[in-house]
């Protein structure tokens, strides 16, 4: 039984029990967990021989940074009734999907189509089966500079590559968590957020920053402190 | 020298934002799987972050303890099964049959033997 095997497994033990304790409990979580095993004895932010683990349920994300390209290299999928293979999946459990007021799709009440918890849901196709990949840590093309994991409450008004290349311009991580969630909040998010920034191999290698421009612009003009903000 | 990961500036940035919500309802957690410490190499790292919803907040933590015990349960024992390189492949994974209930007791017991 292979790693990805077992934390499908883990994930949908964790779903089980949760349930059968807490039959009348309605709350959900959406989770993602990163884990890193290196084959070459050295921690995570040396090893060049590693590999990451993402196993993910929901709308958290994962994020990975490309050294050669510098471009944020995205590990989970949306577990949204948006995205085709979730929508194909849960037409087998429910009759139809509803289209709210702004043109979003949602599925009863939800907004995430696979999630722990959430026991309404289950009866219409909602899983905590966690979608599972594996990416090698390596050298050359295979070097990666850090991995962001985030919620909601960033990438709801953040782009990947946004998140990416705040962190390069960034001394350390922790400034780099910092960095992002104050960026998300002049944007006007109000949902939690949180943000864990993980130093790879690659970590302070060069590389282009593609949004700043367009960073910068969006404070401005869409910023909650902005004079041209109409929404607040 | 030890340092706890959360404190190390360099290495991790963690933080969490209530936002305008009345509560925090995300979490995260991050840790060295120290139970395979005895055997050889060095222990994998995890990180993983959580965002509940519609939560009273004691639910919420107990869907976060038990994912996580019950995920480093079974990691542990893939990294133990592959570092012992012991034939352990077909004990579980064997869905035909039977419910994951059925499976999960023996995985659980089996886990706490080998560790």
């Amino acid at each position: 039984m292979s790693i990805e095997q077992r934390l499908s497994l883990g994930f949908l033990e964790a779903d089980l029990s949760f349930l059968k304790e807490y039959p009348d409990d309605e709350s959900g979580a959406c989770v993602s967990v990163a884990m890193i095993t290196s084959n070459d004895d050295l921690p995570f932010w040396d090893s060049r021989n590693a590999e990451v683990h993402v196993a993910h349920v929901g709308d958290t994300r994962v994020l990975l940074c490309h050294c050669e390209t510098g471009h944020a290299l995205t590990l989970t999928p949306m577990h949204h009734p948006a995205s085709t293979i979730e929508a194909d999946r849960l037409r087998k459990y429910a009759r139809s999907i509803a289209t709210d007021a702004f043109g979003q799709e949602r599925f009863g009440l939800l907004a995430n189509t696979r999630s722990f918890g959430d026991s309404r849901m289950k009866r219409m196709g909602v899983s905590a089966e966690p979608d599972v990949s594996t990416i090698k840590l390596g050298s050359g093309i295979d070097e990666y500079a850090f991995i962001v994991l985030c919620t909601d409450g960033i990438t709801s008004v953040t782009s990947d590559q946004e998140i990416v290349d705040i962190v390069k311009g960034s001394k350390e991580p922790s400034d780099a968590a910092k960095a992002i969630i104050a960026f998300a909040e002049s944007l006007g998010t109000d949902d939690n957020s949180t943000c864990l920034v993980v130093r790879l191999s690659g970590w302070g290698t060069k590389m282009p920053d593609h949004t700043k421009d367009m960073r910068d612009w969006r404070v401005a003009n869409e910023g909650i402190n902005s004079k041209t903000s109409r929404s607040r | 020298m030890r340092v706890p990961i959360l404190k190390a500036r360099h290495h991790l940035g963690a933080l969490t934002s209530r936002g305008d919500r009345a509560e925090n309802e995300d979490r995260f957690k991050v840790g060295l799987m120290n139970e395979v410490v005895t055997t050889e190499g060095l222990p994998p790292f995890y990180f993983a972050i959580i965002d509940g919803y519609e939560a009273s907040l004691y639910s919420l933590i107990t869907v976060m303890e038990e994912t996580f015990v019950l995920i480093l349960l079974s990691i542990i024992f893939t990294i133990l099964s592959r570092r012992l390189e012991r034939p352990i492949q077909n004990l579980f994974w064997t869905l035909g049959g039977q419910t994951l209930e059925d499976i999960s007791d023996d995985f659980i017991l089996a886990c706490s033997t080998v560790c």
